[in-house]
Protein backbone atom coordinates (compact mmCIF):
# COMPACT_ATOMS: atom_id res chain seq x y z
CA UNK A 1 0.00 0.00 0.00
CA UNK A 2 1.51 3.36 -1.12
CA UNK A 3 1.70 5.95 1.58
CA UNK A 4 -0.26 8.83 1.79
CA UNK A 5 2.77 11.56 0.62
CA UNK A 6 3.72 9.04 -2.42
CA UNK A 7 -0.25 9.22 -3.09
CA UNK A 8 -0.44 13.05 -3.09
CA UNK A 9 2.47 13.22 -4.67
CA UNK A 10 0.83 11.12 -7.72
CA UNK A 11 -1.77 13.32 -7.76
CA UNK A 12 0.20 16.10 -7.77
CA UNK A 13 2.33 15.40 -10.76
CA UNK A 14 -0.99 14.20 -12.42
CA UNK A 15 -1.88 17.75 -12.13
CA UNK A 16 1.19 19.37 -13.49
CA UNK A 17 0.79 16.42 -16.67
CA UNK A 18 -2.60 17.79 -16.82
CA UNK A 19 -1.78 21.48 -17.28
CA UNK A 20 0.92 20.76 -19.42
CA UNK A 21 -1.35 18.43 -21.49
CA UNK A 22 -3.92 21.51 -21.67
CA UNK A 23 -1.19 23.91 -22.50
CA UNK A 24 -2.55 25.41 -26.17
CA UNK A 25 0.05 25.15 -29.20
CA UNK A 26 1.49 28.88 -30.09
CA UNK A 27 0.50 29.96 -33.72
CA UNK A 28 2.16 30.00 -36.22
CA UNK A 29 1.60 33.72 -37.01
CA UNK A 30 3.22 34.22 -33.62
CA UNK A 31 6.36 32.61 -34.60
CA UNK A 32 6.12 34.63 -38.43
CA UNK A 33 5.58 37.99 -36.21
CA UNK A 34 9.00 37.57 -33.96
CA UNK A 35 10.75 36.33 -37.09
CA UNK A 36 9.36 39.60 -38.83
CA UNK A 37 10.33 41.93 -35.91
CA UNK A 38 13.84 40.08 -35.93
CA UNK A 39 14.51 40.86 -39.58
CA UNK A 40 13.41 44.36 -39.10
CA UNK A 41 15.19 45.18 -36.33
CA UNK A 42 18.32 43.53 -37.97
CA UNK A 43 18.03 45.71 -41.21
CA UNK A 44 17.69 48.94 -38.44
CA UNK A 45 20.88 47.99 -37.22
CA UNK A 46 22.88 47.73 -39.83
CA UNK A 47 21.41 50.72 -41.31
CA UNK A 48 22.14 52.51 -37.84
CA UNK A 49 25.92 50.49 -37.80
CA UNK A 50 26.51 52.14 -41.69
CA UNK A 51 25.39 55.50 -40.68
CA UNK A 52 27.76 55.40 -37.67
CA UNK A 53 30.52 54.15 -39.85
CA UNK A 54 30.27 57.21 -42.37
CA UNK A 55 31.09 59.63 -39.78
CA UNK A 56 33.76 57.75 -37.80
CA UNK A 57 35.49 61.16 -38.19
CA UNK A 58 32.92 63.43 -36.12
CA UNK A 59 32.29 66.87 -37.08
CA UNK A 60 35.31 66.96 -39.53
CA UNK A 61 33.45 64.13 -41.33
CA UNK A 62 30.33 65.93 -41.34
CA UNK A 63 31.82 69.07 -42.12
CA UNK A 64 33.36 67.54 -45.36
CA UNK A 65 30.13 65.67 -46.33
CA UNK A 66 28.67 68.56 -46.15
CA UNK A 67 31.06 70.74 -48.27
CA UNK A 68 30.95 67.95 -50.83
CA UNK A 69 26.95 68.08 -51.02
CA UNK A 70 27.64 71.98 -51.99
CA UNK A 71 29.65 70.99 -54.69
CA UNK A 72 33.30 71.58 -53.09
CA UNK A 73 35.19 74.92 -53.76
CA UNK A 74 32.89 75.39 -56.85
CA UNK A 75 29.72 74.82 -55.40
CA UNK A 76 30.65 77.70 -53.11
CA UNK A 77 31.68 80.40 -55.17
CA UNK A 78 28.28 79.86 -56.96
CA UNK A 79 26.55 80.30 -53.69
CA UNK A 80 28.61 82.82 -52.91
CA UNK A 81 27.63 84.91 -56.25
CA UNK A 82 24.16 84.05 -56.11
CA UNK A 83 23.48 85.53 -52.67
CA UNK A 84 25.54 88.67 -53.48
CA UNK A 85 22.80 88.88 -56.87
CA UNK A 86 20.12 88.41 -54.56
CA UNK A 87 21.15 91.20 -52.37
CA UNK A 88 21.38 93.41 -55.16
CA UNK A 89 18.84 92.81 -56.51
CA UNK A 90 15.76 92.65 -54.37
CA UNK A 91 17.16 90.51 -51.52
CA UNK A 92 16.76 93.42 -49.43
CA UNK A 93 14.63 93.83 -45.73
CA UNK A 94 11.08 93.71 -45.86
CA UNK A 95 11.27 97.72 -44.14
CA UNK A 96 13.16 98.75 -47.47
CA UNK A 97 10.80 97.21 -49.64
CA UNK A 98 7.49 99.43 -47.65
CA UNK A 99 9.86 102.54 -47.93
CA UNK A 100 10.03 101.83 -51.82
CA UNK A 101 6.43 100.95 -51.98
CA UNK A 102 5.36 104.44 -50.31
CA UNK A 103 7.66 106.06 -52.81
CA UNK A 104 6.11 105.12 -55.82
CA UNK A 105 3.21 105.41 -54.42
CA UNK A 106 3.98 109.10 -53.57
CA UNK A 107 2.92 108.88 -50.13
CA UNK A 108 5.37 109.82 -47.82
CA UNK A 109 7.54 111.94 -50.42
CA UNK A 110 8.06 114.88 -48.02
CA UNK A 111 9.86 112.45 -45.49
CA UNK A 112 11.91 111.26 -47.82
CA UNK A 113 12.55 114.67 -49.30
CA UNK A 114 16.43 115.82 -49.56
CA UNK A 115 17.34 112.54 -48.07
CA UNK A 116 16.27 110.00 -50.43
CA UNK A 117 18.69 107.35 -50.97
CA UNK A 118 16.48 105.76 -53.42
CA UNK A 119 15.55 109.02 -54.84
CA UNK A 120 16.92 107.77 -58.38
CA UNK A 121 15.15 104.29 -58.07
CA UNK A 122 12.14 106.62 -58.27
CA UNK A 123 12.97 108.75 -60.99
CA UNK A 124 13.85 105.84 -63.06
CA UNK A 125 10.61 104.63 -62.18
CA UNK A 126 8.62 107.43 -63.02
CA UNK A 127 10.15 107.75 -66.23
CA UNK A 128 9.14 104.35 -67.41
CA UNK B 1 37.81 19.92 -36.64
CA UNK B 2 34.25 19.59 -37.97
CA UNK B 3 32.58 22.78 -37.89
CA UNK B 4 29.51 23.19 -35.82
CA UNK B 5 26.13 23.79 -37.55
CA UNK B 6 23.89 26.96 -36.54
CA UNK B 7 22.06 24.40 -34.98
CA UNK B 8 24.44 23.43 -32.59
CA UNK B 9 25.49 26.76 -31.68
CA UNK B 10 24.81 27.60 -27.75
CA UNK B 11 21.76 30.66 -27.49
CA UNK B 12 24.68 33.44 -26.92
CA UNK B 13 26.76 32.13 -29.94
CA UNK B 14 23.33 32.79 -32.26
CA UNK B 15 22.48 35.49 -30.44
CA UNK B 16 25.67 37.29 -31.53
CA UNK B 17 25.70 36.11 -35.33
CA UNK B 18 21.91 37.46 -35.07
CA UNK B 19 23.53 40.31 -34.31
CA UNK B 20 25.83 40.64 -36.82
CA UNK B 21 23.53 40.02 -39.59
CA UNK B 22 22.84 35.85 -39.89
CA UNK B 23 19.00 35.39 -40.44
CA UNK B 24 18.97 31.86 -39.52
CA UNK B 25 20.11 32.62 -36.21
CA UNK B 26 17.18 34.57 -35.38
CA UNK B 27 15.08 31.72 -36.90
CA UNK B 28 17.06 28.94 -34.51
CA UNK B 29 16.42 30.78 -31.75
CA UNK B 30 12.87 31.69 -32.07
CA UNK B 31 12.33 27.78 -32.31
CA UNK B 32 14.22 27.26 -29.50
CA UNK B 33 13.20 30.11 -26.79
CA UNK B 34 9.18 31.23 -28.32
CA UNK B 35 7.68 27.98 -27.28
CA UNK B 36 9.29 28.11 -23.47
CA UNK B 37 8.18 31.66 -23.26
CA UNK B 38 4.83 31.12 -24.80
CA UNK B 39 4.44 28.22 -22.13
CA UNK B 40 5.17 29.70 -19.54
CA UNK B 41 3.39 33.14 -19.93
CA UNK B 42 0.19 30.69 -20.40
CA UNK B 43 0.58 29.01 -17.18
CA UNK B 44 0.74 32.27 -15.46
CA UNK B 45 -2.05 34.10 -17.62
CA UNK B 46 -4.06 31.05 -19.17
CA UNK B 47 -4.97 33.67 -21.87
CA UNK B 48 -3.91 32.27 -25.52
CA UNK B 49 -3.74 35.72 -26.56
CA UNK B 50 -2.34 37.51 -23.81
CA UNK B 51 0.65 34.99 -23.47
CA UNK B 52 1.10 35.02 -27.55
CA UNK B 53 1.31 39.28 -27.07
CA UNK B 54 3.97 38.65 -24.47
CA UNK B 55 5.61 35.65 -25.83
CA UNK B 56 6.51 38.17 -28.87
CA UNK B 57 7.19 41.04 -26.73
CA UNK B 58 10.19 38.97 -24.75
CA UNK B 59 11.79 38.10 -27.82
CA UNK B 60 11.64 41.75 -29.31
CA UNK B 61 13.28 42.51 -26.48
CA UNK B 62 15.73 39.94 -27.05
CA UNK B 63 16.45 41.09 -30.87
CA UNK B 64 16.96 45.02 -29.28
CA UNK B 65 19.41 43.81 -26.93
CA UNK B 66 21.31 41.31 -29.02
CA UNK B 67 23.83 44.02 -30.13
CA UNK B 68 24.81 44.58 -26.58
CA UNK B 69 24.46 41.46 -25.05
CA UNK B 70 27.49 41.07 -22.89
CA UNK B 71 28.33 36.84 -23.07
CA UNK B 72 29.62 37.08 -19.19
CA UNK B 73 26.36 37.82 -17.90
CA UNK B 74 23.16 35.64 -17.22
CA UNK B 75 21.99 33.14 -19.64
CA UNK B 76 19.65 34.23 -22.41
CA UNK B 77 16.80 31.52 -21.00
CA UNK B 78 16.84 32.68 -17.59
CA UNK B 79 16.84 36.36 -18.46
CA UNK B 80 14.09 35.79 -21.28
CA UNK B 81 12.58 33.78 -18.36
CA UNK B 82 12.75 37.06 -16.03
CA UNK B 83 11.37 39.31 -19.02
CA UNK B 84 8.17 37.21 -19.02
CA UNK B 85 7.83 37.42 -15.45
CA UNK B 86 7.80 40.97 -15.08
CA UNK B 87 5.36 41.27 -18.42
CA UNK B 88 3.13 38.76 -16.94
CA UNK B 89 2.92 40.65 -13.66
CA UNK B 90 2.70 44.01 -15.49
CA UNK B 91 -0.39 42.94 -17.12
CA UNK B 92 -1.81 40.98 -14.55
CA UNK B 93 -3.89 37.81 -14.13
CA UNK B 94 -6.77 37.60 -15.72
CA UNK B 95 -9.78 35.18 -15.36
CA UNK B 96 -9.50 31.94 -17.22
CA UNK B 97 -12.59 32.09 -18.93
CA UNK B 98 -12.40 33.06 -22.83
CA UNK B 99 -14.19 33.39 -24.97
CA UNK B 100 -15.59 30.84 -27.79
CA UNK B 101 -13.12 32.26 -30.95
CA UNK B 102 -10.33 32.53 -28.39
CA UNK B 103 -10.41 29.11 -26.71
CA UNK B 104 -6.81 27.45 -27.37
CA UNK B 105 -6.42 24.87 -30.14
CA UNK B 106 -5.49 21.50 -28.43
CA UNK B 107 -2.36 20.01 -28.88
CA UNK B 108 -2.97 16.58 -30.07
CA UNK B 109 -6.60 17.22 -31.89
CA UNK B 110 -7.26 13.08 -31.74
CA UNK B 111 -6.96 13.67 -28.07
CA UNK B 112 -10.00 12.58 -26.68
CA UNK B 113 -12.66 15.27 -25.87
CA UNK B 114 -13.20 13.88 -22.07
CA UNK B 115 -9.50 13.78 -21.87
CA UNK B 116 -9.09 17.32 -22.78
CA UNK B 117 -11.91 18.39 -20.94
CA UNK B 118 -10.88 16.77 -17.68
CA UNK B 119 -7.20 17.95 -18.42
CA UNK B 120 -8.68 21.70 -18.63
CA UNK B 121 -10.04 20.86 -15.68
CA UNK B 122 -7.45 19.66 -13.89
CA UNK B 123 -5.27 22.69 -14.58
CA UNK B 124 -7.80 25.40 -14.19
CA UNK B 125 -7.73 23.46 -10.37
CA UNK B 126 -3.81 23.48 -10.53
CA UNK B 127 -3.58 27.14 -10.94
CA UNK B 128 -6.31 28.18 -8.58
CA UNK B 129 -4.41 25.71 -5.94
CA UNK B 130 -0.78 27.69 -7.20
CA UNK B 131 -2.56 30.94 -6.18
CA UNK B 132 -3.34 30.04 -2.90
CA UNK B 133 0.67 29.22 -1.83
CA UNK B 134 3.13 32.41 -0.80
CA UNK B 135 4.79 33.73 -3.68
CA UNK B 136 7.67 32.14 -3.70
CA UNK B 137 6.80 28.89 -3.33
CA UNK B 138 4.52 28.98 -6.07
CA UNK B 139 7.01 30.12 -8.51
CA UNK B 140 9.61 27.90 -7.44
CA UNK B 141 6.27 24.82 -8.07
CA UNK B 142 5.59 26.74 -11.59
CA UNK B 143 9.22 26.92 -12.54
CA UNK B 144 9.88 23.29 -11.55
CA UNK B 145 6.84 21.73 -12.49
CA UNK B 146 5.37 23.49 -15.49
CA UNK B 147 8.65 25.40 -16.96
CA UNK B 148 10.39 22.27 -16.40
CA UNK B 149 13.65 24.34 -15.23
CA UNK B 150 16.74 22.61 -14.20
CA UNK B 151 17.70 23.27 -10.28
CA UNK B 152 20.49 25.69 -10.87
CA UNK B 153 18.10 27.54 -13.42
CA UNK B 154 15.42 27.98 -10.51
CA UNK B 155 18.22 28.70 -7.89
CA UNK B 156 19.61 31.42 -10.52
CA UNK B 157 16.11 33.24 -10.98
CA UNK B 158 15.44 32.85 -7.22
CA UNK B 159 18.33 34.75 -5.93
CA UNK B 160 17.72 37.47 -8.36
CA UNK B 161 14.58 39.87 -7.23
CA UNK B 162 12.11 39.61 -10.03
Amino acid sequence: MKKFEDQNHEDLEAFFLSAQRALPTPSDQLRDRVLQNAQALMARQGAEKSDSNGSDIGFLGGLSDFWSGLGGLKGWASLVVIAGLSFQFGGVAPEVEAQIYDMISGQNERVFEGSDPFEDLYLAYLEG
Amino acid sequence: MPSQTPDQLDDTALLAAYAKGMPEAARILTERLMPKLYAQAYHRLQNAADAEDIAQEAMLRLWKIAPNWQSGRAKISTWLYQVVANLCKDRGRKPPMTALEEAPEPIDPRLAVDARLQDERRASALYKALDQLPPRQAQALRMRHLDELSNPEIAAIMAVSI
